[in-house]
C-alpha cells in the first residue's frame, strides 16, 4: 500500500517564557559563544541557561499512515496533536526529523483562511482558494457550488463584515472542503454552525470518507464521531506515540491513560 | 488539482532556486493578496485612489518653497516643481514600501499561522502594491511635466529616459530586500521597526530627494558609495530631464550592493521562514 503521510523521528522544540530583554541577552551570549568556539577560544558562559528553557511538544514520533485511510487523532489537552497537524500542514517544520507527503494538504484547522471582512464573499473564496494552493481557473469551475452549499446565494457580493458568524463558518467551510485534496485535516470543526448546517457538514465529510482516495486526519474530542469516521486511530500522550492501530482498541487505550 | 507530488517537510532551508520557483508558481497568490489590499483601501471612500495625487503636490510645493525658495538650493535648469515632485513621490515609495515589507510577517501573523503557502507571497505583494502607487504619481508627474511644457518650458529630455524602468526594478529590489531582512530579524525583536522608521526619516537628508548630487561638497560625494540610494535618486531624477547620469563607479558600487542584500535577505528568510510562527 502507498504511503500519503510518512513521519520520521520527528521533535518539535518550544521555547519557554516570554521575550525580553533577558532572552536578548541570552541569544546574545550564545551567539557569542558560538563566535568564540569559531575562532578556537573556548569560553563557555552559561549565566542565562535557566532563561527560556525548552520543551518537547514532540518526542521521537514515527508514523506510516497509508493513503486513503481515515485516522482519528485522539489525545488529552497538551498531547501534543495540535503541533502534530501544524507540522503535517506545513505552517512550522519539526526541529529535527522528517514528513514525507504526497499531494496537496488542505486543513480544516480553521475555517475561513485568510477571509477578509472588507471583501465580498465572492472576493473571499478567490483569496481564500488561492492562498489554500488552488489555481483560479480551478476555482471558477467550484464558484457556484461553494455558493449553494454555504447557502449565502442573496450575500455572495455583500462585504463579509455584514455576515453572521454563522454564514462565515459556512462560507469557509465550504471554501475549504470542495477543493479536493489528497490529505485532509479536520479539527472539530463541526461544533460550529446550525443543525441544519452541522448535518449538512457531516455528510459532506462521510462522502469524503466513502470515495475513498482522500486521507483524513480526524482530531476530536467527541470518541462517537470518531467511532464513526474513523478506520484507524492515533493516541497521543505527553508528546509519544502510545498506540497506533484499530479504533477501538484505540478507544480503551485512551480511556485507561 | 490532484497530484502525486511529494514534499519533504524538515528543519532544512528551501534553495534559492526552490524559493524562487514557489514564488512564480504563486503569480496568482500574488495577485489576490495585491487585490485585497488594494480593495481594502478604497472601499468606503468616493474619491479612491485621487487621495494618493494629493499628498506629492503638496509635499511638493512645501518643499519647492523651503528648499528652493528660503533656503535657495538650486535645481540645476529644471523646474522646481517637477524637481521636487519625482524626488518626493520616489522617496514616499521607497520608505512606505520599506515600512510595510518589514512588518509583513508581523501582520499577516494570523494568515500565517492557519495554514501553508508561499511565505515570500505576502512581502512580495506589499511592495508591487507600492509600487502600484507609485505609478498613479508618477502619472500625474507626466501631467505637470506636460502642463509646464506647453506653457513654455524646454526641456533636454533624450533617449537615457528609456534607462528608467532599469533604476525604478533596481530601486524595488533594494527595498524589498532590505524590508525582507528586517522583517525577518524583527520576528523575534521588534525594537528595530522603531529604530528603523525613524533611520529611514533621516535617510531622506542623506539621498538627494531635496537637493541634487551636483550640491554636495566635493569631499562628501565618496558618500554614494556607501549610500546605495543616492546614485538610484540622482539617475531616476536625471533621465527625466536629460541630465547626465552620475558618475558610473557609484551606480555600479550600488548595483553591487543590491545584489548582495538582495541574496543575503532572501537566505535569511530561507532560515527563519519555516518555524517563525512560533516565535512571532
Amino acid at each position: 500500500m502507498k504511503l500519503a503521510i510518512e513521519i520520521k523521528d520527528i521533535c518539535k522544540e518550544y521555547r519557554l517564557g516570554t521575550v525580553n530583554h533577558k532572552s536578548f541577552q541570552k541569544d546574545f551570549q550564545l551567539y557569542l559563544n558560538k563566535i568564540f568556539k569559531a575562532i578556537g577560544l573556548n569560553y563557555n558562559n552559561n549565566k542565562f541557561q535557566h532563561i527560556n528553557e525548552k520543551i518537547l511538544a514532540l518526542k521521537n514520533l514515527s508514523l506510516n499512515i497509508e493513503k486513503g485511510k481515515k485516522i482519528g487523532l485522539i489525545g488529552k489537552n497538551g498531547s501534543g496533536k495540535s503541533t502534530l497537524l501544524k507540522i503535517i500542514s506545513g505552517i512550522t517544520a519539526p526541529t529535527i526529523g522528517e514528513v514525507y507527503l504526497t499531494g496537496r494538504v488542505s486543513s480544516l484547522l480553521e475555517v475561513g483562511v485568510g477571509f477578509h471582512g472588507e471583501l465580498t464573499g465572492r472576493e473571499n473564496i478567490y483569496l481564500s482558494g488561492s492562498i489554500m494552493g488552488i489555481k483560479k481557473n480551478h476555482i471558477d469551475n467550484f464558484v457556484t457550488e461553494i455558493i449553494e452549499f454555504s447557502e449565502i446565494h442573496k450575500y455572495i457580493d455583500t462585504p463579509v463584515k455584514r455576515y453572521s458568524s454563522g454564514m462565515i463558518v459556512k462560507l469557509g467551510f465550504a471554501v475549504s472542503t470542495i477543493f479536493e485534496s489528497e490529505i485532509l485535516i479536520v479539527d472539530e470543526v463541526l461544533a460550529v454552525g446550525d443543525k441544519n448546517f452541522r448535518k449538512k457538514a457531516m455528510d459532506k465529510m462521510l462522502k469524503i470518507c466513502e470515495k475513498g482516495n482522500q486521507t483524513v486526519l480526524f482530531v476530536s474530542h467527541n470518541m462517537d464521531m470518531i467511532k464513526e469516521f474513523c478506520e484507524q486511530c492515533v493516541v497521543l500522550e505527553k508528546g509519544e506515540l502510545v498506540y497506533f492501530g484499530d479504533t477501538n482498541n484505540a478507544l480503551n487505550v485512551y480511556n485507561s491513560l | 488539482m490532484l497530484s502525486d507530488q511529494e514534499r519533504i517537510l524538515s528543519s532544512k532551508n528551501k534553495s534559492l532556486k526552490e524559493a524562487f520557483r514557489e514564488v512564480l508558481n504563486s503569480y496568482e497568490l500574488i495577485f489576490f493578496l495585491v487585490k485585497r489590499d488594494f480593495v481594502i483601501l478604497y472601499k468606503q471612500t468616493v474619491l479612491g485612489p485621487i487621495w494618493y495625487l494629493l499628498q506629492p503636490i503638496i509635499t511638493s510645493f512645501v518643499f519647492l518653497i523651503i528648499f528652493n525658495k528660503f533656503a535657495k538650493l538650486s535645481t540645476y535648469e529644471i523646474p522646481g516643481i517637477l524637481f521636487y515632485m519625482i524626488g518626493n513621490i520616489a522617496w514616499v515609495f521607497f520608505s512606505t514600501s520599506f515600512n510595510s515589507v518589514s512588518l509583513t510577517l508581523i501582520n499577516n501573523a494570523d494568515l500565517y499561522r492557519k495554514v501553508y503557502f508561499c511565505r515570500l507571497a505576502p512581502p512580495i505583494a506589499t511592495t508591487i502594491v507600492h509600487l502600484i502607487k507609485f505609478f498613479f504619481q508618477f502619472l500625474l508627474f507626466i501631467a505637470l511635466y506636460l502642463i509646464l511644457i506647453i506653457n513654455g518650458y524646454k526641456t533636454k529630455i533624450d533617449f537615457s529616459i528609456l534607462y528608467l524602468p532599469l533604476f525604478l526594478i533596481h530601486l524595488t529590489i533594494l527595498v524589498f530586500s532590505i524590508g525582507l531582512l528586517v522583517s525577518s530579524v524583527t520576528i523575534k525583536y521588534r525594537d528595530l521597526v522603531f529604530a528603523l522608521s525613524f533611520g529611514v526619516q533621516m535617510l531622506m537628508f542623506a539621498t538627494p530627494v531635496v537637493y541634487s548630487f551636483q550640491s554636495i561638497p566635493e569631499k562628501f560625494k565618496f558618500f554614494a558609495f556607501i549610500n546605495p540610494l543616492m546614485p538610484i535618486f540622482e539617475n531616476i531624477r536625471n533621465c527625466l530631464f536629460g541630465a547626465p547620469f552620475i558618475d558610473f563607479n557609484y551606480y555600479l558600487t550600488s548595483l553591487l550592493i543590491t545584489l548582495i542584500v538582495l541574496v543575503f535577505s532572501v537566505k535569511t528568510f530561507l532560515n527563519y521562514e519555516k518555524s517563525f510562527i512560533d516565535t512571532i
